[in-house]
């Protein structure tokens, strides 16, 4: 009764095990987006003392993480509206906050992703909160990204604030 | 005769006599509690100062899920709403039902044109909104801070679907 016990156990275990491996060799696109998005937020954040060098190289990883063709478009009740397009303006754009902006942290809480039937598209919902140096409230917007899979890899082509309150 | 060791004091103290029963315990209550705060009161921490001086920065409240199961949300009741999930929540009051019109003039709130006392607001306040229709499934929601210029404080019309439940404290 014991061994079959036993062998049923690792039975599972070793199901458990294929399961994960597998997942983790090929995991879905709304893995690889989350945990790209998870990415995007680290590049994003940065701290007071980020070197020049390690300024221009986290930009440069953070830009391959977007289509070429993006479209930003943030507007913020009561704040600027700031509308980027295409992978050059929004360089010069993540310089210029960079340089501003003595530190920021970046984070994406409430993450969810609808993808299109095809798989070939998917809209992520998100809130974000960015903590600002010298701010005493952090900024919290809910926002829309557009995920579109370009030579087997999710890019963000479109990124677009919504108004919780109209 | 069969003989049981006696088990040391500590043991009673911390796990009682029967450790079968305790784990029982323990295991209904962290359930009991993981669903409690899930799904019927979740816990929240007021993160800035809109709703001032009703809820202070860092308070503790309790959101009731249920409060709106059976009943439509009233004027004067703090409500959270959603953004994209319940991690972050906007904590406001509703100050406009659907159907109204809902505008501020000098700092008074005006519902169908006539002028609403707010007690609950004891900062002055100057603000000038437009009067603005609520259609079905709509509220009109703002923070109690009206110190604040117009343009810095977050409210507005709130789909009925985005309200998670009523302030409990």
């Amino acid at each position: 009764m014991m061994r079959w016990f036993y062998r049923s156990l690792l039975l599972a275990l070793v199901i458990a095990g294929a399961i994960w491996l597998w997942q983790a060799l090929f995991p879905s696109p709304e893995k690889v987006i989350r945990r790209r998005l998870v990415e995007v937020a680290k590049l994003a954040s940065y701290g007071p003392n980020e070197a020049p060098f390690a300024k221009l190289s986290n930009t440069q990883q953070l830009l391959a993480h977007f289509a070429n063709s993006v479209e930003i478009n943030i507007e913020v009740p009561g704040r600027s509206l700031h509308r980027v397009t295409g992978t050059e303006e929004l360089r010069q754009a993540l310089m210029t906050v960079r340089s501003q902006i003595t530190s920021m942290a970046v984070e994406f809480l409430d993450i969810g992703v609808r993808l299109a039937p095809d798989a070939t598209s998917a809209a992520v919902a998100t809130t974000v909160r960015a903590r600002i140096a010298g701010e005493k409230d952090a900024i919290i917007q809910e926002m829309k990204f557009s995920f579109s899979r370009g030579e087997g890899d999710w890019l963000i082509n479109r990124i677009e604030t919504v108004n919780t309150l109209r | 005769m069969e003989t049981v060791a006696a088990r040391p004091w500590w043991f009673i103290v911390l796990i009682g006599r029967n450790p079968q029963r305790t784990l029982a315990r323990v295991v209904i209550l962290v359930l009991g509690c993981f669903l409690a705060w899930k799904y019927v009161a979740v816990p929240i921490r007021v993160e800035g100062i809109s709703m001032l001086p009703t809820y202070k920065e860092r308070d503790i409240n309790v959101i009731n899920r249920l409060a709106y199961k059976f009943r439509d949300p009233q004027r004067g009741d703090v409500v959270a709403i959603r953004m994209a999930g319940e991690h972050l929540m906007l904590l406001k009051r509703i100050v406009g039902l659907p159907g109204e019109t809902v505008a501020f003039r000098r700092g008074r709130l005006l519902i169908n044109g006539q002028v609403v006392p707010e007690p609950y607001v004891k900062f002055k306040c100057y603000w000038n909104i437009p009067p603005q229709h609520l259609g079905p499934g709509e509220y009109y929601v703002v923070g109690d801070n009206r110190s604040m210029p117009e343009a810095d404080h977050t409210k507005g019309i709130a789909d009925r679907s985005r309200i998670v439940g009523k302030a409990l404290l």
